[in-house]
Protein backbone atom coordinates (compact mmCIF):
# COMPACT_ATOMS: atom_id res chain seq x y z
CA UNK A 1 0.00 0.00 0.00
CA UNK A 2 2.96 2.44 1.03
CA UNK A 3 6.63 1.89 -0.19
CA UNK A 4 9.47 3.95 -0.18
CA UNK A 5 12.07 3.41 -2.66
CA UNK A 6 15.63 5.03 -1.78
CA UNK A 7 14.14 7.78 0.47
CA UNK A 8 16.33 11.09 1.26
CA UNK A 9 15.68 13.64 3.32
CA UNK A 10 17.20 17.19 4.03
CA UNK A 11 16.81 20.13 6.38
CA UNK A 12 18.90 23.08 4.27
CA UNK A 13 21.94 21.14 4.42
CA UNK A 14 21.29 18.20 7.12
CA UNK A 15 20.63 14.92 5.51
CA UNK A 16 18.44 13.29 8.01
CA UNK A 17 17.39 10.33 5.84
CA UNK A 18 19.04 8.06 3.88
CA UNK A 19 18.68 6.02 1.07
CA UNK A 20 15.70 3.94 3.17
CA UNK A 21 12.97 2.03 1.55
CA UNK A 22 9.70 0.77 3.68
CA UNK A 23 7.12 -1.46 2.72
CA UNK A 24 3.62 -1.47 4.26
CA UNK A 25 1.26 -3.56 3.28
CA UNK A 26 -2.92 -3.71 2.88
CA UNK A 27 -4.00 -4.22 6.44
CA UNK A 28 -0.92 -3.99 8.37
CA UNK A 29 -0.05 -2.54 11.46
CA UNK A 30 2.94 -1.37 11.85
CA UNK A 31 5.71 0.16 13.95
CA UNK A 32 8.54 2.11 13.25
CA UNK A 33 10.63 2.89 16.12
CA UNK A 34 13.69 4.98 17.05
CA UNK A 35 15.43 7.60 19.56
CA UNK A 36 14.86 11.18 19.20
CA UNK A 37 16.11 12.15 15.82
CA UNK A 38 16.28 9.05 13.95
CA UNK A 39 14.50 10.77 11.38
CA UNK A 40 10.86 8.81 11.84
CA UNK A 41 8.69 11.74 12.48
CA UNK A 42 10.58 13.44 8.95
CA UNK A 43 9.34 9.98 7.15
CA UNK A 44 5.79 11.18 7.98
CA UNK A 45 6.60 14.74 7.16
CA UNK A 46 7.87 13.35 3.67
CA UNK A 47 5.19 10.77 3.51
CA UNK A 48 2.19 13.83 3.82
CA UNK A 49 4.52 16.29 1.54
CA UNK A 50 5.26 18.59 3.96
CA UNK A 51 7.83 20.56 3.35
CA UNK A 52 10.37 20.91 5.26
CA UNK A 53 12.37 18.17 4.33
CA UNK A 54 12.63 18.45 0.99
CA UNK A 55 13.29 15.15 -0.15
CA UNK A 56 14.67 12.70 -2.94
CA UNK A 57 13.73 8.90 -4.01
CA UNK A 58 10.22 7.55 -4.56
CA UNK A 59 6.87 7.57 -2.21
CA UNK A 60 4.44 5.41 -3.68
CA UNK A 61 1.12 4.94 -2.11
CA UNK A 62 -2.13 2.62 -3.53
CA UNK A 63 0.07 2.71 -6.72
CA UNK A 64 0.90 5.70 -7.40
CA UNK A 65 4.05 8.07 -6.94
CA UNK A 66 3.25 10.21 -4.79
CA UNK A 67 6.42 12.24 -4.18
CA UNK A 68 6.30 16.08 -4.52
CA UNK A 69 2.72 16.02 -4.54
CA UNK A 70 0.65 18.83 -2.45
CA UNK A 71 -0.11 17.78 1.16
CA UNK A 72 -4.27 18.25 0.53
CA UNK A 73 -3.70 15.91 -2.88
CA UNK A 74 -1.73 13.08 -1.02
CA UNK A 75 -4.61 13.28 2.25
CA UNK A 76 -7.40 13.09 -0.71
CA UNK A 77 -5.71 9.97 -2.18
CA UNK A 78 -6.53 8.70 1.58
CA UNK A 79 -3.12 9.03 3.53
CA UNK A 80 -4.48 10.20 7.40
CA UNK A 81 -2.14 12.06 9.85
CA UNK A 82 -2.37 12.34 13.41
CA UNK A 83 0.50 14.22 13.94
CA UNK A 84 2.83 14.94 17.27
CA UNK A 85 1.83 17.49 19.69
CA UNK A 86 -2.07 17.31 18.84
CA UNK A 87 -2.16 20.28 15.97
CA UNK A 88 -6.15 20.98 16.35
CA UNK A 89 -7.63 24.40 15.54
CA UNK A 90 -7.94 25.95 18.88
CA UNK A 91 -10.45 28.36 18.12
CA UNK A 92 -12.50 26.43 16.45
CA UNK A 93 -15.27 23.92 18.80
CA UNK A 94 -14.50 20.36 19.19
CA UNK A 95 -17.70 19.55 16.72
CA UNK A 96 -16.12 22.17 13.63
CA UNK A 97 -12.72 20.42 14.11
CA UNK A 98 -14.16 16.51 13.48
CA UNK A 99 -16.22 17.93 10.91
CA UNK A 100 -12.99 19.52 9.08
CA UNK A 101 -11.85 15.84 8.81
CA UNK A 102 -14.63 14.94 6.74
CA UNK A 103 -13.23 16.71 3.64
CA UNK A 104 -11.33 13.73 1.90
CA UNK A 105 -13.87 11.14 2.91
CA UNK A 106 -15.87 9.07 0.59
CA UNK A 107 -12.69 9.66 -2.42
CA UNK A 108 -10.19 7.13 -1.10
CA UNK A 109 -12.91 4.03 -2.09
CA UNK A 110 -10.08 2.03 0.42
CA UNK A 111 -13.07 -1.08 0.80
CA UNK A 112 -13.87 -0.18 4.68
CA UNK A 113 -16.75 -2.27 5.81
CA UNK A 114 -18.14 0.88 7.66
CA UNK A 115 -17.51 4.59 7.65
CA UNK A 116 -15.96 6.60 10.34
CA UNK A 117 -18.58 9.55 11.03
CA UNK A 118 -19.30 11.81 13.19
CA UNK A 119 -22.01 9.09 15.67
CA UNK A 120 -18.83 7.02 15.47
CA UNK A 121 -16.18 9.83 16.73
CA UNK A 122 -18.67 9.95 19.74
CA UNK A 123 -19.06 6.34 19.97
CA UNK A 124 -15.05 5.63 20.49
CA UNK A 125 -14.32 8.67 22.39
CA UNK A 126 -17.65 10.13 24.66
CA UNK A 127 -15.75 12.51 26.04
CA UNK A 128 -15.48 14.29 22.60
CA UNK A 129 -19.45 14.83 22.58
CA UNK A 130 -19.42 15.93 26.15
CA UNK A 131 -17.66 18.80 24.95
CA UNK A 132 -18.46 19.69 21.93
CA UNK A 133 -19.34 23.32 21.98
CA UNK A 134 -15.97 24.01 23.72
CA UNK A 135 -12.77 25.39 21.62
CA UNK A 136 -9.83 23.33 21.14
CA UNK A 137 -7.57 26.13 23.29
CA UNK A 138 -9.75 24.65 26.12
CA UNK A 139 -8.88 21.20 25.80
CA UNK A 140 -6.32 19.25 27.99
CA UNK A 141 -4.09 17.47 26.52
CA UNK A 142 -5.57 13.65 26.51
CA UNK A 143 -8.56 15.48 24.88
CA UNK A 144 -6.84 17.35 22.34
CA UNK A 145 -5.28 13.88 21.34
CA UNK A 146 -8.54 11.89 21.23
CA UNK A 147 -9.33 15.20 18.84
CA UNK A 148 -6.87 14.47 16.82
CA UNK A 149 -7.33 10.84 16.15
CA UNK A 150 -11.31 11.52 15.62
CA UNK A 151 -10.44 14.19 13.01
CA UNK A 152 -7.89 12.11 11.09
CA UNK A 153 -10.61 9.44 11.32
CA UNK A 154 -13.68 11.10 10.11
CA UNK A 155 -11.87 11.55 6.44
CA UNK A 156 -12.07 7.67 6.28
CA UNK A 157 -8.49 7.06 5.38
CA UNK A 158 -6.67 4.00 4.02
CA UNK A 159 -3.52 4.35 5.81
CA UNK A 160 -3.35 6.15 9.15
CA UNK A 161 0.12 7.30 10.13
CA UNK A 162 0.28 7.85 14.12
CA UNK A 163 3.22 10.52 14.96
CA UNK A 164 3.74 9.36 18.58
CA UNK A 165 0.40 9.48 20.02
CA UNK A 166 1.42 9.13 23.28
CA UNK A 167 3.65 12.28 23.76
CA UNK A 168 3.13 14.14 26.88
CA UNK A 169 0.26 12.09 28.25
CA UNK A 170 0.02 10.59 31.29
CA UNK A 171 0.91 6.92 31.66
CA UNK A 172 -2.70 5.98 31.87
CA UNK A 173 -4.39 8.33 29.37
CA UNK A 174 -1.34 6.96 26.98
CA UNK A 175 -2.44 3.09 27.92
CA UNK A 176 -6.05 4.16 26.69
CA UNK A 177 -5.36 5.96 23.48
CA UNK A 178 -3.36 3.26 22.31
CA UNK A 179 -5.93 0.71 23.66
CA UNK A 180 -8.45 3.17 21.30
CA UNK A 181 -6.18 3.33 18.18
CA UNK A 182 -6.01 -1.09 18.68
CA UNK A 183 -10.20 -1.22 18.67
CA UNK A 184 -10.93 1.71 15.85
CA UNK A 185 -7.88 -0.28 13.83
CA UNK A 186 -9.34 -3.68 14.23
CA UNK A 187 -13.22 -2.10 13.70
CA UNK A 188 -12.02 -0.23 10.88
CA UNK A 189 -9.71 -2.44 9.28
CA UNK A 190 -7.17 0.57 8.30
CA UNK A 191 -3.31 0.16 7.43
CA UNK A 192 -1.68 2.06 10.64
CA UNK A 193 1.81 3.12 10.80
CA UNK A 194 2.42 4.01 14.93
CA UNK A 195 6.11 5.63 15.40
CA UNK A 196 6.80 5.87 18.84
CA UNK A 197 10.09 5.67 20.80
CA UNK A 198 9.36 2.60 21.60
CA UNK A 199 6.69 1.06 23.47
CA UNK A 200 6.25 -2.53 25.02
CA UNK A 201 2.56 -2.33 25.15
CA UNK A 202 2.12 -2.11 21.57
CA UNK A 203 4.33 -5.06 20.86
CA UNK A 204 1.94 -8.10 20.37
CA UNK A 205 -0.74 -6.16 18.20
CA UNK A 206 1.87 -5.03 15.27
CA UNK A 207 1.92 -7.72 12.18
CA UNK A 208 5.99 -5.63 12.36
CA UNK A 209 7.91 -3.26 13.33
CA UNK A 210 10.95 -1.11 11.76
CA UNK A 211 13.58 0.48 14.32
CA UNK A 212 15.82 3.42 12.91
CA UNK A 213 18.64 5.37 14.01
CA UNK A 214 20.58 7.87 12.04
CA UNK A 215 17.85 8.57 9.24
CA UNK A 216 18.43 4.60 8.56
CA UNK A 217 16.51 1.62 9.03
CA UNK A 218 18.75 -0.44 11.47
CA UNK A 219 16.28 -3.22 11.93
CA UNK A 220 12.95 -4.74 10.33
CA UNK A 221 11.12 -7.90 11.22
CA UNK A 222 9.00 -9.37 13.98
CA UNK A 223 8.12 -7.61 17.28
CA UNK A 224 8.25 -11.10 19.07
CA UNK A 225 11.91 -10.79 18.28
CA UNK A 226 12.50 -7.46 19.62
CA UNK A 227 9.78 -7.89 22.42
CA UNK A 228 11.75 -11.10 23.87
CA UNK A 229 15.00 -10.09 23.38
CA UNK A 230 16.07 -7.36 26.02
CA UNK A 231 19.44 -7.50 24.78
CA UNK A 232 18.24 -6.34 21.14
CA UNK A 233 16.05 -3.82 22.57
CA UNK A 234 18.84 -2.60 24.34
CA UNK A 235 21.35 -1.79 21.60
CA UNK A 236 18.77 -0.51 19.12
CA UNK A 237 16.52 1.56 21.63
CA UNK A 238 18.31 1.67 25.09
CA UNK A 239 15.67 0.07 26.84
CA UNK A 240 14.94 -2.89 28.38
CA UNK B 1 -43.08 32.98 20.45
CA UNK B 2 -39.69 31.29 21.13
CA UNK B 3 -38.44 32.50 17.92
CA UNK B 4 -39.65 35.90 17.85
CA UNK B 5 -37.43 36.29 21.24
CA UNK B 6 -34.27 34.71 19.07
CA UNK B 7 -35.22 37.16 16.23
CA UNK B 8 -34.80 40.54 18.09
CA UNK B 9 -31.92 39.42 20.07
CA UNK B 10 -30.40 38.95 16.81
CA UNK B 11 -28.38 42.57 15.86
CA UNK B 12 -29.00 41.71 12.29
CA UNK B 13 -32.80 42.75 13.53
CA UNK B 14 -31.89 45.52 14.94
CA UNK B 15 -29.22 46.81 12.17
CA UNK B 16 -32.65 46.24 9.99
CA UNK B 17 -34.71 48.23 12.04
CA UNK B 18 -32.09 51.07 12.76
CA UNK B 19 -31.68 51.51 8.83
CA UNK B 20 -34.63 51.09 7.63
CA UNK B 21 -35.84 53.77 9.62
CA UNK B 22 -32.95 55.75 9.16
CA UNK B 23 -34.26 58.34 7.24
CA UNK B 24 -37.00 59.32 9.95
CA UNK B 25 -34.09 59.83 12.51
CA UNK B 26 -33.71 62.92 14.37
CA UNK B 27 -31.06 65.03 12.86
CA UNK B 28 -28.82 62.38 10.92
CA UNK B 29 -32.01 61.55 8.76
CA UNK B 30 -31.86 64.58 6.88
CA UNK B 31 -28.42 63.31 5.71
CA UNK B 32 -29.80 60.45 3.26
CA UNK B 33 -26.83 60.58 0.89
CA UNK B 34 -24.55 60.18 4.24
CA UNK B 35 -27.21 57.13 5.23
CA UNK B 36 -26.32 55.69 1.62
CA UNK B 37 -22.91 56.09 1.93
CA UNK B 38 -23.05 54.31 5.01
CA UNK B 39 -24.41 50.94 4.06
CA UNK B 40 -22.17 51.39 1.18
CA UNK B 41 -19.62 51.56 3.15
CA UNK B 42 -20.87 48.54 5.54
CA UNK B 43 -21.09 45.90 2.19
CA UNK B 44 -17.50 47.42 1.73
CA UNK B 45 -16.47 46.25 4.66
CA UNK B 46 -18.36 43.31 5.39
CA UNK B 47 -16.42 42.41 2.42
CA UNK B 48 -13.30 43.10 3.59
CA UNK B 49 -13.54 40.86 6.45
CA UNK B 50 -14.68 37.68 4.87
CA UNK B 51 -10.45 38.14 3.83
CA UNK B 52 -9.49 39.47 7.31
CA UNK B 53 -11.73 38.45 10.03
CA UNK B 54 -12.72 34.66 8.09
CA UNK B 55 -9.42 33.77 6.06
CA UNK B 56 -6.78 35.94 7.83
CA UNK B 57 -5.93 37.58 4.95
CA UNK B 58 -4.28 41.00 5.66
CA UNK B 59 -5.74 42.25 2.03
CA UNK B 60 -4.73 46.10 2.23
CA UNK B 61 -5.86 46.24 -1.43
CA UNK B 62 -9.88 46.59 -1.10
CA UNK B 63 -10.07 49.78 -2.75
CA UNK B 64 -9.02 49.19 -5.51
CA UNK B 65 -11.58 46.89 -5.87
CA UNK B 66 -14.39 49.17 -5.00
CA UNK B 67 -12.32 51.76 -7.15
CA UNK B 68 -12.41 49.67 -9.82
CA UNK B 69 -16.18 49.03 -9.66
CA UNK B 70 -16.95 52.73 -9.37
CA UNK B 71 -15.05 53.40 -13.04
CA UNK B 72 -16.61 50.07 -14.25
CA UNK B 73 -19.88 51.09 -13.70
CA UNK B 74 -19.16 54.84 -14.68
CA UNK B 75 -17.53 53.47 -18.23
CA UNK B 76 -20.76 51.23 -18.69
CA UNK B 77 -22.76 53.91 -18.18
CA UNK B 78 -21.06 56.64 -20.16
CA UNK B 79 -20.00 54.73 -23.37
CA UNK B 80 -20.98 50.73 -23.16
CA UNK B 81 -24.60 50.83 -22.87
CA UNK B 82 -26.13 54.25 -22.91
CA UNK B 83 -27.20 56.17 -20.56
CA UNK B 84 -30.74 54.11 -19.76
CA UNK B 85 -29.59 51.72 -17.97
CA UNK B 86 -29.38 51.06 -14.27
CA UNK B 87 -28.79 47.70 -13.34
CA UNK B 88 -25.99 46.81 -16.12
CA UNK B 89 -23.46 49.80 -14.27
CA UNK B 90 -24.11 47.54 -11.17
CA UNK B 91 -23.57 44.03 -12.73
CA UNK B 92 -20.22 45.42 -14.95
CA UNK B 93 -18.82 46.42 -11.17
CA UNK B 94 -19.55 43.14 -9.47
CA UNK B 95 -17.95 41.01 -12.91
CA UNK B 96 -14.71 44.16 -12.88
CA UNK B 97 -14.45 43.70 -9.22
CA UNK B 98 -14.27 39.76 -9.34
CA UNK B 99 -12.08 39.41 -12.40
CA UNK B 100 -9.33 41.53 -11.00
CA UNK B 101 -10.01 40.00 -7.30
CA UNK B 102 -9.29 36.69 -9.51
CA UNK B 103 -6.33 38.08 -11.13
CA UNK B 104 -4.52 39.18 -8.20
CA UNK B 105 -5.95 36.65 -6.05
CA UNK B 106 -4.35 33.54 -8.15
CA UNK B 107 -1.02 35.07 -8.22
CA UNK B 108 -0.70 36.18 -4.13
CA UNK B 109 -2.64 32.84 -3.46
CA UNK B 110 0.56 31.16 -1.95
CA UNK B 111 1.55 34.42 -0.05
CA UNK B 112 1.28 35.32 4.01
CA UNK B 113 1.61 37.79 5.83
CA UNK B 114 3.64 41.12 4.76
CA UNK B 115 4.22 39.57 1.33
CA UNK B 116 0.39 39.58 0.74
CA UNK B 117 -0.42 42.59 2.34
CA UNK B 118 2.51 44.76 0.39
CA UNK B 119 1.62 42.95 -3.05
CA UNK B 120 -2.03 43.93 -2.26
CA UNK B 121 -1.38 47.29 -1.19
CA UNK B 122 1.59 47.61 -4.38
CA UNK B 123 -1.98 46.64 -6.63
CA UNK B 124 -3.97 49.81 -5.12
CA UNK B 125 -1.49 52.02 -6.01
CA UNK B 126 -0.95 50.59 -9.85
CA UNK B 127 -4.70 50.91 -10.49
CA UNK B 128 -4.72 54.12 -8.38
CA UNK B 129 -1.85 55.34 -11.49
CA UNK B 130 -3.20 54.19 -14.31
CA UNK B 131 -6.39 55.39 -13.28
CA UNK B 132 -5.04 58.90 -12.66
CA UNK B 133 -3.00 58.54 -15.74
CA UNK B 134 -5.54 57.19 -18.32
CA UNK B 135 -7.06 60.60 -19.55
CA UNK B 136 -8.35 58.79 -22.29
CA UNK B 137 -10.61 56.43 -20.71
CA UNK B 138 -10.80 57.12 -17.15
CA UNK B 139 -10.68 60.95 -17.76
CA UNK B 140 -7.83 61.08 -15.37
CA UNK B 141 -7.29 63.82 -12.76
CA UNK B 142 -10.81 64.88 -13.71
CA UNK B 143 -12.73 61.57 -13.13
CA UNK B 144 -15.46 60.83 -14.78
CA UNK B 145 -19.24 62.68 -14.56
CA UNK B 146 -22.31 62.98 -16.35
CA UNK B 147 -23.78 59.70 -14.87
CA UNK B 148 -27.57 59.74 -14.10
CA UNK B 149 -29.41 57.10 -12.34
CA UNK B 150 -31.67 55.59 -14.65
CA UNK B 151 -35.31 54.12 -13.50
CA UNK B 152 -35.32 50.70 -12.59
CA UNK B 153 -38.15 48.51 -12.40
CA UNK B 154 -40.46 51.72 -12.39
CA UNK B 155 -38.77 53.18 -9.72
CA UNK B 156 -37.17 56.62 -9.92
CA UNK B 157 -33.87 55.77 -8.47
CA UNK B 158 -32.86 60.04 -8.88
CA UNK B 159 -34.50 60.52 -6.24
CA UNK B 160 -33.11 59.88 -3.37
CA UNK B 161 -34.87 58.46 -1.27
CA UNK B 162 -35.63 55.88 -3.28
CA UNK B 163 -31.84 55.27 -3.96
CA UNK B 164 -31.48 54.90 -0.39
CA UNK B 165 -34.06 52.03 0.07
CA UNK B 166 -32.62 50.26 -2.65
CA UNK B 167 -29.42 50.25 -1.10
CA UNK B 168 -30.61 49.09 1.42
CA UNK B 169 -32.64 45.68 0.36
CA UNK B 170 -28.56 45.91 -1.82
CA UNK B 171 -27.20 45.56 1.71
CA UNK B 172 -29.23 43.35 3.58
CA UNK B 173 -29.00 40.97 0.92
CA UNK B 174 -25.22 41.01 0.49
CA UNK B 175 -25.38 40.84 4.22
CA UNK B 176 -27.14 37.83 4.55
CA UNK B 177 -25.11 36.19 1.93
CA UNK B 178 -22.04 36.94 3.65
CA UNK B 179 -23.25 35.15 6.58
CA UNK B 180 -24.53 32.59 5.37
CA UNK B 181 -20.90 32.25 3.58
CA UNK B 182 -19.29 32.54 6.67
CA UNK B 183 -21.44 30.01 8.77
CA UNK B 184 -21.44 27.40 5.85
CA UNK B 185 -18.62 24.49 5.32
CA UNK B 186 -17.11 27.01 2.57
CA UNK B 187 -16.56 29.51 5.67
CA UNK B 188 -15.77 26.74 8.21
CA UNK B 189 -12.79 25.47 5.86
CA UNK B 190 -11.64 29.09 5.50
CA UNK B 191 -11.92 30.11 9.37
CA UNK B 192 -9.12 26.11 9.30
CA UNK B 193 -7.20 28.03 6.63
CA UNK B 194 -7.22 31.14 8.96
CA UNK B 195 -5.83 29.56 11.94
CA UNK B 196 -3.69 27.10 10.33
CA UNK B 197 -2.85 26.37 7.01
CA UNK B 198 -0.88 23.93 6.53
CA UNK B 199 -2.78 22.05 9.31
CA UNK B 200 -5.72 22.43 6.63
CA UNK B 201 -4.09 21.59 3.99
CA UNK B 202 -3.00 17.88 5.21
CA UNK B 203 -6.69 17.62 5.75
CA UNK B 204 -7.11 17.80 2.21
CA UNK B 205 -8.25 21.33 1.86
CA UNK B 206 -6.05 23.44 -0.81
CA UNK B 207 -5.70 26.55 1.54
CA UNK B 208 -3.96 28.32 -1.98
CA UNK B 209 -7.59 27.58 -3.91
CA UNK B 210 -9.77 28.68 -0.47
CA UNK B 211 -7.87 31.72 -0.47
CA UNK B 212 -8.42 32.36 -4.26
CA UNK B 213 -11.86 31.76 -3.59
CA UNK B 214 -12.38 34.05 -0.84
CA UNK B 215 -10.72 37.14 -2.63
CA UNK B 216 -12.47 36.89 -5.95
CA UNK B 217 -15.97 36.54 -3.47
CA UNK B 218 -14.78 39.62 -1.39
CA UNK B 219 -13.57 41.35 -4.48
CA UNK B 220 -17.19 40.78 -6.41
CA UNK B 221 -18.92 42.26 -3.18
CA UNK B 222 -16.37 45.49 -2.83
CA UNK B 223 -17.02 46.24 -6.66
CA UNK B 224 -20.31 45.98 -6.12
CA UNK B 225 -20.24 48.81 -3.38
CA UNK B 226 -18.00 50.82 -5.71
CA UNK B 227 -20.33 50.60 -8.65
CA UNK B 228 -23.26 51.63 -6.20
CA UNK B 229 -21.31 54.51 -4.94
CA UNK B 230 -20.51 55.26 -8.71
CA UNK B 231 -24.27 55.93 -9.18
CA UNK B 232 -24.60 57.94 -5.62
CA UNK B 233 -22.20 60.76 -6.58
CA UNK B 234 -22.85 60.53 -10.30
CA UNK B 235 -19.12 59.81 -10.89
CA UNK B 236 -15.73 58.40 -10.54
CA UNK B 237 -13.06 59.44 -9.62
CA UNK B 238 -9.19 57.83 -8.82
CA UNK B 239 -9.14 59.48 -5.25
CA UNK B 240 -11.43 56.36 -4.13
CA UNK B 241 -8.43 53.66 -5.43
CA UNK B 242 -5.40 55.70 -3.11
CA UNK B 243 -3.79 53.54 -0.47
CA UNK B 244 -5.71 55.35 1.84
CA UNK B 245 -8.85 54.08 1.35
CA UNK B 246 -8.02 50.87 2.13
CA UNK B 247 -6.11 51.78 4.91
CA UNK B 248 -9.60 53.10 6.23
CA UNK B 249 -11.60 49.92 5.90
CA UNK B 250 -8.77 47.61 7.49
CA UNK B 251 -8.76 50.77 10.67
CA UNK B 252 -12.66 50.12 10.39
CA UNK B 253 -12.47 46.66 10.40
CA UNK B 254 -10.32 46.26 13.49
CA UNK B 255 -11.46 48.98 15.46
CA UNK B 256 -14.87 47.36 15.28
CA UNK B 257 -13.71 43.62 15.73
CA UNK B 258 -14.24 42.57 12.61
CA UNK B 259 -11.41 39.55 13.67
CA UNK B 260 -13.98 38.10 16.65
CA UNK B 261 -17.80 39.15 15.94
CA UNK B 262 -19.50 39.32 11.96
CA UNK B 263 -20.92 42.71 13.09
CA UNK B 264 -17.58 44.63 14.05
CA UNK B 265 -17.05 45.55 10.73
CA UNK B 266 -20.23 47.49 10.72
CA UNK B 267 -19.80 49.14 14.32
CA UNK B 268 -16.68 49.87 12.99
CA UNK B 269 -17.82 51.75 9.89
CA UNK B 270 -20.47 53.58 12.15
CA UNK B 271 -17.96 55.26 13.77
CA UNK B 272 -15.15 55.55 11.32
CA UNK B 273 -18.25 57.52 8.58
CA UNK B 274 -19.85 59.36 11.58
CA UNK B 275 -16.60 60.45 12.72
CA UNK B 276 -15.36 61.44 8.96
CA UNK B 277 -19.09 63.10 8.26
CA UNK B 278 -20.46 64.80 10.98
CA UNK B 279 -17.39 65.30 13.57
CA UNK B 280 -15.02 66.70 10.93
CA UNK B 281 -17.81 69.32 10.32
CA UNK B 282 -17.42 70.69 13.80
CA UNK B 283 -13.45 69.91 14.38
CA UNK B 284 -10.69 70.13 11.52
CA UNK B 285 -8.54 67.91 13.36
CA UNK B 286 -11.37 64.99 13.47
CA UNK B 287 -8.53 62.47 12.19
CA UNK B 288 -6.37 62.85 15.11
CA UNK B 289 -9.44 61.87 17.47
CA UNK B 290 -10.13 59.55 15.70
CA UNK B 291 -6.52 58.18 15.13
CA UNK B 292 -5.64 57.79 18.48
CA UNK B 293 -8.86 56.55 19.77
CA UNK B 294 -8.05 53.91 17.17
CA UNK B 295 -4.46 53.48 19.04
CA UNK B 296 -5.72 53.42 22.93
CA UNK B 297 -9.02 51.33 22.03
CA UNK B 298 -6.29 48.89 20.12
CA UNK B 299 -3.99 48.65 22.69
CA UNK B 300 -6.40 47.85 25.10
CA UNK B 301 -8.92 45.75 23.08
CA UNK B 302 -6.43 44.14 20.68
CA UNK B 303 -10.01 42.40 19.68
CA UNK B 304 -11.40 45.53 18.82
CA UNK B 305 -14.69 46.87 20.33
CA UNK B 306 -17.02 44.02 19.79
CA UNK B 307 -14.23 41.60 21.39
CA UNK B 308 -14.40 44.10 24.36
CA UNK B 309 -18.32 43.80 24.43
CA UNK B 310 -18.31 39.94 24.03
CA UNK B 311 -15.79 39.62 26.88
CA UNK B 312 -17.84 41.74 29.01
CA UNK B 313 -21.30 40.05 28.40
CA UNK B 314 -19.87 36.47 28.40
CA UNK B 315 -17.51 37.48 31.28
CA UNK B 316 -15.05 35.02 29.50
CA UNK B 317 -11.67 35.61 28.46
CA UNK B 318 -10.88 36.72 24.63
CA UNK B 319 -9.97 33.77 23.44
CA UNK B 320 -13.41 32.68 23.67
CA UNK B 321 -14.72 36.00 21.82
CA UNK B 322 -15.21 33.84 18.55
CA UNK B 323 -16.63 34.37 15.45
CA UNK B 324 -19.00 33.18 13.02
CA UNK B 325 -20.60 30.25 15.67
CA UNK B 326 -18.13 28.85 17.28
CA UNK B 327 -19.53 28.25 20.60
CA UNK B 328 -17.53 27.67 24.00
CA UNK B 329 -18.63 26.85 27.40
CA UNK B 330 -16.98 28.10 30.79
CA UNK B 331 -17.17 24.56 32.53
CA UNK B 332 -14.41 23.57 34.65
CA UNK B 333 -11.53 21.89 32.49
CA UNK B 334 -9.86 18.55 33.88
CA UNK B 335 -7.45 16.28 32.33
CA UNK B 336 -8.83 13.73 29.55
CA UNK B 337 -9.44 10.60 32.42
CA UNK B 338 -9.43 7.14 31.43
CA UNK B 339 -13.25 7.43 32.39
CA UNK B 340 -13.69 9.56 29.30
CA UNK B 341 -12.50 7.31 26.68
CA UNK B 342 -14.88 3.99 26.19
CA UNK B 343 -13.09 1.73 28.25
CA UNK B 344 -10.55 -0.79 26.35
CA UNK B 345 -10.33 -3.61 27.91
CA UNK B 346 -13.43 -4.51 26.62
CA UNK B 347 -12.48 -5.09 23.09
CA UNK B 348 -9.16 -6.63 24.13
CA UNK B 349 -10.41 -9.35 26.49
CA UNK B 350 -10.79 -11.44 23.46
Amino acid sequence: MLQTKKLNAFYGGAHVIFDTSLHIRQGEFVGLFGRNGSGKSSMFRAFMGLKPPLITGEIIFKGKDITGLPSHQIANQGLGWVPEERKIFPNLSVRRNLLLGVKSAGKNGGGHKRSFGLPEAYHYFPKLEQIQNRLGNQLSGGEQQMLTIARTMMGNPDLVLFDEPTEGLAPNIARDVLNMILEIRKDFQVTAVVVEQFSQHLLPYLDRCYVMEHGEVIFEGCPKTLADDEALQRKLLGVG
Amino acid sequence: MAKLSKIHKDPFFWIFIVFACYPLLPYVGNFVSLGTELILWFIFTLSFNLCLGQTGLPSFGQGAFYGLGSYAAAITFLRVFGSESFILPLISGIVVGALFGAALGWMIREKRGTYFAMLTVVFTQVCFGVCWRWDAVTGGEAGLSGIRRASFLGLDMSDLYTYYYFCFAVFMLCAVLIRIIARSCFGMSLQAVRQNAVRAQYLGYNAGLYKFAVFTLSSAFAGLAGAMYCLLTQSAFADILDWSKSGDVVMATLLGGGTVSFYGPIVGTLIFVLCKELLSSLWDHWAFAYGLSFVVILSLFPNGLMGMLQKRVRGGSLATALPNGAQEANGQERTAGAADLKSPQRSHSA
